[in-house]
């Protein structure tokens, strides 16, 4: 079938060299993504877990 | 700002804290058999509904997915409707949801009890159930999409991108490696074979672990440490990295799991690579949980819940540091097939899932009942005691694990094996075994201790079913950050986000699997393999349905201690006609490849009714009823034509011959065991087994003898 059409068509190091630059670019993207952010932005996603809107607060205390 | 008042769903949340608390119980129960079963073989008291090899696999799916699924359901139900202010989507479905998952469990442990697997490891539910399983994770994810959706919190935190992942990667394995041929009502043949159907699977298997034990949990260190610590994580710069680099990578490592097998060279050592490089962000993610408790670490010495929070993201970290070293391809050598491998898995699945379960179960019971925890002391001793269970298990089986890799690599000075009896290795290692029971023993009864402190505190507190909350609506916060860019701007749109997500796991996966689709030479062909007979397709399927791979391996790797032991070491071409492939992952017992010819037909009859028998002080539990049930002989051209559609190339119109050809080979066999003295009716479940065996890895042979 379809794999007998393709099998000499294919050069396998095609995939593997396609492959580390698709992982570095992905991976540089991320880090410059996660450093350009700005630190009010940072605080106020790092404290959205501490406020959920609940209208009883914590009677107890950890 | 005009605040809106609703309530979160806290009825829900309390149905999956008990769901994961009776589960866990459950599976850990019957991992407490097994446990005791592989030194005291006797305790399946000859009954196949109880023998190690088809109970296993309910103790492993018990644990993964109604133990860690529950707890992954429960923690993102409370924490889901708190991150985006809003309550869940609807309310049916998040009962569909419960009572869907509940379902599937229960039908799992009944019809692996009763034999009815696919033989693929944590994907062994037969095809009506994988289709049910479909359906109820496409409700969860409309559940949690649409909450998502109708969100008041117009930013996406962190955890829920873990959840997101979680959702698509385990939609995308599960229905990939699901792709079977149903020959009849619970019975299926994959479509792919030998090393495309072992890639597929370890490519899932694999990542059953990453999406499935992995990520989901990580989203809810990233919730409830910083609840239970009240502070807000470490970095939060780290947890972007964390959470693309970990997704991006989790998915190529697969091939690990096939490290010297018949999988083509450059697959396995890309498996290593991406192994490697996991190290990073697991670390980066242990790191950032950990860290997260700076300043506060008196509190860790007190609360019993940042003592459970500790120890998980601690044995995260060591679990995340192993496997990468096991996949090196020396390491891994030495300690494929040994009990490391069930040693690192468990530092996993009682350290990380386990330990972080029960913190998360500690914190939540008393929020959700308005009360304080019935007993700290009684949570302390189920700590020390659930910790002390960790080292025990672990400590014996890297031991074991040592011991019977050195065994089995051990040469005389005149270079023969200084222990060729397979059992010599076992036997060796019981007292480990014994141990390693013990380590389960006090685990379970850390568990015990557990739920009467959660039932206690349930019953002094007061249960909400309907939290009250308040928040700003959407629309408002949607000016405020309208000109974002960059992640700011991708985390606040989930469709983008998802979309993303997605990409970012299929590169990985397609950049493996393609490959083996399109180079026909990445499987060569060897010209004397044919397919089984109709016989052997039936044993082959008692095979399955007995679980048999669940202990032995059919896979001789190609180093001189396995070709001396085994015989000659397999070839990816000798199993093309294999659907599914058995290569098994432990050798609990001897690689069975070659086991063909090697000994004569009344050896396995006596081995299969009582092993012991022959081979003094076996383990193996006993399988009489194998010698007394009769094969279903009628189900056999079903089986050819299926294996026909699927690839194997059984010509046109056998599947009429199919029934005289199985019983012209299976009473051939029967008269055989006349001679030596063993009465047994041709058409019996042995007589198909046997022959299974005796066909087994002899393909090769037939071609040496032709070239002679």
């Amino acid at each position: 079938m379809f794999k007998q059409y393709l099998s000499s068509a294919v050069d396998i190091h095609f995939f593997a060299i396609t492959g580390l630059i698709i992982f570095l670019t992905f991976f540089v993207g991320a880090v410059i993504w996660a450093i350009t952010r700005k630190e009010d932005y940072l605080s106020k996603m790092k404290n959205l877990p501490l406020e959920d809107g609940e209208k009883i607060k914590e009677k107890i205390k950890l | 700002m005009q605040m809106e008042t609703f309530k979160y769903d806290n009825k829900i949340v309390k149905a999956f804290t008990i769901a994961t608390a009776f589960w866990g119980f459950i599976g850990m129960l019957v991992g407490l058999l097994i446990a005791v079963q592989i030194y005291i073989p006797a305790l399946n008291f000859e009954i196949p509904y109880l023998t190690f090899s088809r109970i296993r696999p309910i103790h492993t799916n018990a644990v993964i997915f109604a133990f860690v699924g529950n707890g992954i359901f429960m923690g993102i139900y409370y924490s889901l409707q708190r991150l985006c202010k809003a309550r869940m989507y609807n309310d049916l479905l998040s009962w569909i949801h419960f009572w869907g998952w509940q379902l599937i469990i229960a039908l799992a442990a009944v019809t692996l009890a009763l034999g009815l697997t696919t033989s693929k490891e944590y994907a062994e539910l037969e095809w009506p159930i994988d289709i049910l399983i479909a359906v109820v994770w496409v409700i969860f994810g409309i559940n949690v999409f649409g909450t998502i959706v109708k969100r008041r919190e117009k930013h996406m935190y962190v955890a829920i991108w873990f959840y997101i992942a979680t959702i698509v990667t385990v939609a995308v394995l599960h229905i990939i490696n699901s792709i079977e041929i149903p020959v009849s009502f619970m019975k299926s043949y994959p479509v792919y074979a030998g090393v495309q159907d072992a890639l597929v699977q370890w490519w899932y298997g694999h990542n059953a672990v990453a999406f499935f034990l992995t990520t989901p949990y990580l989203g809810l260190m990233y919730y409830f440490l910083p609840k239970a610590a009240n502070r807000p994580v470490y970095s939060y710069r780290l947890s972007i990295i964390h959470f693309w680099a970990l997704i991006f990578i989790y998915i190529w490592a697969g091939p690990h799991h096939l490290l010297y097998t018949s999988l083509p060279d450059w697959a396995q050592s890309l498996g290593t690579v991406f192994s490697i490089m996991l190290i990073a962000p697991s670390w980066g993610g242990m790191i950032n949980g950990l860290l997260t408790l700076r300043g506060v670490w008196d509190k860790v010495r007190e609360e019993p819940v940042l003592k459970f929070m500790v120890v998980a993201v601690t044995a995260y970290g060591m679990a995340t540091l192993e496997g990468p070293l096991l996949a090196l391809k020396s390491v891994n050598a030495l300690f494929h097939y040994t009990d490391w491998i069930i040693s690192h898995v468990h530092i996993g699945a009682l350290g990380w899932n386990g330990f972080l379960t029960f913190s998360v179960l500690y914190w939540l019971i008393p929020k959700l009942y308005k009360t304080n925890l019935y007993s700290k002391k009684l949570a302390n001793f189920h700590f020390w005691i659930g910790f002390l269970g960790i080292v025990f298990y672990a400590s014996s089986m890297y031991w074991s694990a040592i011991t019977q890799t050195l065994m089995w690599k051990q040469f005389t000075p005149e270079g023969l094996l200084q222990y060729p009896n397979f059992l010599e290795t076992v036997l060796q290692i019981v007292p480990m075994y014994f141990i390693r029971s013990l380590g389960g023993l006090l685990y379970l009864t850390g568990v015990i201790v557990m739920v009467y402190n959660l039932v206690k505190t349930a019953k002094q507190g007061s249960f909400v079913d309907d939290e009250e909350a308040q928040a700003a609506p959407l629309v408002i916060a949607h000016e405020k950050y309208k000109k974002g860019w960059g992640h700011r701007w991708l985390e606040s749109r989930p469709v983008q986000f998802t979309i993303l997500t997605t990409i970012a796991i299929l590169i990985g996966g397609l950049i493996e699997v393609i490959p083996m689709y399109l180079i026909k030479t990445n499987v060569p062909t060897i010209a004397s393999v044919k397919p089984y007979s109709p016989l052997e397709l039936q044993g082959r399927d008692i095979y399955i349905r007995e679980g048999c791979n669940t202990c032995h391996s059919q896979m001789i790797r190609p180093f001189r201690s396995e070709t001396e032991r085994y015989g000659e070491y397999s070839k990816a071409g000798e199993y093309v006609h294999d659907h599914p492939f058995l290569w098994g992952s432990k050798r609990t017992g001897p690689d069975l490849m070659r086991i063909g010819g090697k000994y004569p037909n009344v050896w396995h009859y006596h081995h299969f009714v009582e092993p012991s028998l022959m081979s003094p002080g076996s383990l193996m539990p006993s399988y009489p009823w194998l010698a007394e049930d009769r094969l279903d002989i009628e189900s056999t051209p079903a089986k050819i034509s299926a294996m026909r559609k699927i690839g194997v190339p059984y010509e046109i119109g056998y599947e009429d011959r199919a029934i005289s050809d199985l019983m012209k080979q299976a009473e051939e066999i029967a008269v055989d065991l006349q001679k030596s003295g063993i009465a047994v009716d041709p058409d019996k479940e042995i007589i198909a087994i046997i022959s299974y065996m005796q066909r087994l890895g002899t393909d090769i042979k037939a071609k040496v003898e032709e070239e002679k």
